[in-house]
């Protein structure tokens, strides 16, 4: 055996799975960034963020932070990983 | 008569996969009788149904955070996410890796009003914020949604004690279901947290384990990643299809209604939040919950499923491999493995423990909140506004304790329901897909929109209730589409149905969709609210809740936490809950007379298990020094300590 998996091993998960590129993870950050967005608006409008305050930006940044990084994570996961 | 004759319930559904060693059975049966004891020892101080529901609203972010871990993973998780896992490589990771977006209005909107308001109970939140009626409804919503969890959590344990023991899916649900009952009785919310800091653990190690030994296994079939093609490394499968994985599916069901479900409407959650000891911990928590624990979690749980896979395309497993059971497969696999080349028995009893941790860690505090709501939205309001009777606290935690054996019960005898699927996933899935969507955004306009009112409130519970048993009525249209089928493809755009179940996933944004539309037309053709009554209730008024719960004006400022000497005193009735601090403690601390402090522990290792919140009272004479009333000293446990850690929290 020579630890690979068989061609038509990865043909037959390819066609079950497909590799779907970009659009599943647009699609999600598209819709799901509007909602975030519109939470984060509400937060800085009803000062529950108080952008006025350095605590304030410091943890608007931190909200901003955790979108990207969560972003890059899953972007890389299904645009690089799969061809690694 | 034999005990097949006796119940045939309990006999054996099948050979068993894997007998264990005398050792596994022993670790199992000693991880449940340490466990118990463990939760036992700091469920013995609940002594009011506030220590009962909510551990005295005493605990640090870290041990709550840890705890809502270990809820939020339940034995379920490990089977229903290996599945997915199996067949459909990381992507099964989707569904933990998308609550960040609603995390804005969690955080800093629902949390802080629930936590200042003081509502008990969503169900309460729901009197407060629109009516009576729409209280009676959230508790039937939410019951049900809680116990089907129960059940649904029994019924998975019961499926991998069935493929590792053989017994019947039954069986290990009466058996693990009735020592949570139990356990839950005699403890509280104090030794649900507590418990759950170690459930946690075992359960993320046990996983990790796996991928580990797992990992190596295959060093020498190539490696898991040769293993491993690249369509199973995405982190999603396509938009609209396949039909058993669609990410637009995914995502309304996981990342929107079942957010929504398990961060806004789960009241045991919720609960372990408002037991956090401030706003402050309590948003620390959901961080460290989401940004660190989730992850570690969605690998903890899927990864039998990334490893089985990649052993079936090394060939050290058959490719006709089961699914349902590649959880229990690998690990068998990788027990016998261990065994193998290092002599090291248990490995199958550490895997046992584990799914009976998670399966503890979320029915325990499932069944607390179920006591909660039982008794917060049922029996009290009967007892009060019906039978006008003024019962003593400790009649209700009675009742408490009592609902938490019945709640079990009523979760067992769910088991055969869910018995009757053939995909638990998708089961889960609807049931919450089904349930969820109304409360759901009932709760979300409830506390980010300040017009959206009671009737609107009223409307969307049940015509939204109504809209959701609709897309379960098949009856063929004339083309021979069912209408169920029909009625969803009218807002899935594009995302393909099941051939044979019609749509599962977008059942969820189906319902999102209606019932925000009821939503949105029912509050645009009626009158608001007063703001009076809104107060303290809506996104945008939380200051007025702070300000209700302070007694005064609320201050945010940080200051530091100080190490203080306790002088213990006798204070008048009254004045009890005031302590006396010198002005420049008070200055360091940034506190002023009025303003609620927190002392604990110095050892931060028990996480606020013994602590009590007091208020700062006339400025003191000593430095250093801080004093306070014995009787606040004992409920805290702080009686023998000599040194106090202090800090202002509002």
């Amino acid at each position: 055996m020579s630890g690979f998996p068989s061609p038509a091993l990865i043909l037959a998960a390819s066609e079950a799975m497909q590799t779907a590129g970009w659009q599943p993870w647009a699609y999600q950050y598209i819709i799901g960034g509007t909602v975030f967005a519109i939470g984060m608006a509400l937060c800085v409008k009803t000062k529950q963020i108080d952008l006025a305050t350095s605590r304030g930006k410091k943890t608007f940044a931190l909200m901003l932070v955790g979108l990207v990084v969560y972003a890059l994570l899953q972007g890389f996961m299904q645009m690089v990983l799969p061809y690694i | 008569m034999n005990l097949a004759m006796i119940c045939p319930l309990l006999l054996q559904a099948q050979p068993p996969r894997h007998a264990g060693h005398w050792i596994d059975y022993v670790i199992i049966i000693s991880y449940i009788i340490g466990i118990t004891i463990f939760g036992l020892a700091f469920g013995s101080h609940a002594k009011t149904t506030g220590d009962f529901f909510f551990g005295g609203r005493r605990f640090a972010w870290w041990l709550i955070g840890m705890s809502c871990v270990a809820t939020t993973v339940g034995s379920y998780s490990f089977m229903k996410y290996s599945q997915q896992a199996y067949k459909h490589g990381f992507s099964s990771a989707q569904t933990y890796l998308n609550d960040w977006f609603l995390m804005p209005f969690f955080m800093f909107g629902w949390i802080p009003i629930i936590y200042f308001s003081r509502v008990t109970s969503v169900p309460e939140y729901f009197e407060r914020r629109f009516n009576a009626k729409c209280r009676i409804l959230a508790t039937i919503s939410i019951l049900l949604y809680m116990i089907g969890y129960v059940g649904y959590n029994l019924f998975t344990l019961g499926k991998a004690l069935e493929g590792m023991l053989g017994w019947r899916v039954m069986t290990g649900a009466i058996i693990v279901g009735c020592v949570c009952a139990i356990y839950v009785h005699f403890g509280g919310q104090t030794s649900v947290i507590m418990t759950d800091l170690v459930q946690g653990m075992i359960l993320l190690i046990a996983g990790f384990l796996i991928l580990v030994v797992g990992s190596i296994m295959l060093m020498d079939h190539g490696g898991f990643w040769a293993n491993f093609p690249g369509p199973f490394r995405s982190a999603f499968l396509g938009v609209r299809e396949p039909h058993s994985f669609p990410a637009a599916g995914v995502f309304w069901q996981d990342a929107m209604a079942n957010g929504v479900a398990a961060y806004f409407m789960n009241q045991g959650m919720l609960m372990r939040y408002m037991s956090a000891k401030s706003n402050r911990d309590a948003k620390k928590a959901v961080l460290f919950v989401v940004f660190m624990l989730m992850p570690l979690a969605a690998v903890a749980t899927s990864n039998a499923g990334w490893i089985g896979r990649a052993m079936v395309n090394a060939g050290m497993l058959s490719a006709d491999s089961s699914a349902e059971h590649i959880f229990v497969i690998v690990s068998d696999k990788v027990g016998a493995a261990i065994t193998a080349s290092s002599g090291i028995i248990g490995f199958f009893g550490l895997m046992m423990a584990a799914l009976i941790a998670a399966l503890m860690s979320t029915i325990d505090s499932l069944i607390n909140a179920v006591c909660a709501i039982s008794v917060n939205d049922i029996y009290r309001p009967i007892v009060e506004r019906r039978l006008h009777k003024d019962l003593p606290d400790r009649h209700y935690l009675a009742v408490a304790r009592w609902t938490a054996i019945g709640a079990t019960l009523v979760g067992i005898a769910l088991v055969p329901i869910f018995m009757s699927y053939d995909n638990m996933y998708v089961a889960h899935g609807n049931f919450i897909a089904t349930v969820t969507p109304p409360m759901a955004v009932c709760i979300m306009l409830g506390a980010f929109w300040r017009r959206f009112n009671a009737k609107a409130a009223l409307a969307t519970l049940v015509i939204g209730s109504a809209c959701m048993v609709l897309t379960y009525v098949k009856t063929p249209l004339s083309d021979g589409t069912p209408f169920n089928t029909w009625l969803i493809d009218l807002v899935s755009h594009g995302v393909i149905p099941d051939p044979k179940k019609g749509h599962t996933y977008m059942r969820a944004f189906f319902g999102l969709v209606a019932c925000g539309g009821i939503a949105f037309v029912v509050t645009m053709l009626t009158a608001p609210a007063p703001e009076e009554k809104t107060k303290g209730l809506v996104m945008g008024s939380i200051r007025d809740a702070m300000r209700k719960l302070k007694g005064g004006e609320p201050s945010e400022e940080i200051g530091e936490k100080l190490l203080l000497g306790v002088v213990a005193v006798d204070r008048p009735e009254g004045e009890k809950d005031l302590v006396k601090i010198h002005p420049d403690d008070l200055a360091k601390m940034k506190a002023r007379p009025g303003d609620i402090l927190y002392a604990a522990d110095r050892r931060w290792w028990f996480g606020g298990a013994r602590s009590a919140h007091l208020k700062a009272g006339e400025p003191g004479t000593c430095p250093g020094k801080v004093e306070i009333d014995r009787s606040y000293l004992q409920p805290g446990e702080l009686n023998k300590q000599t040194h106090i850690v202090v800090e202002k929290i509002m």
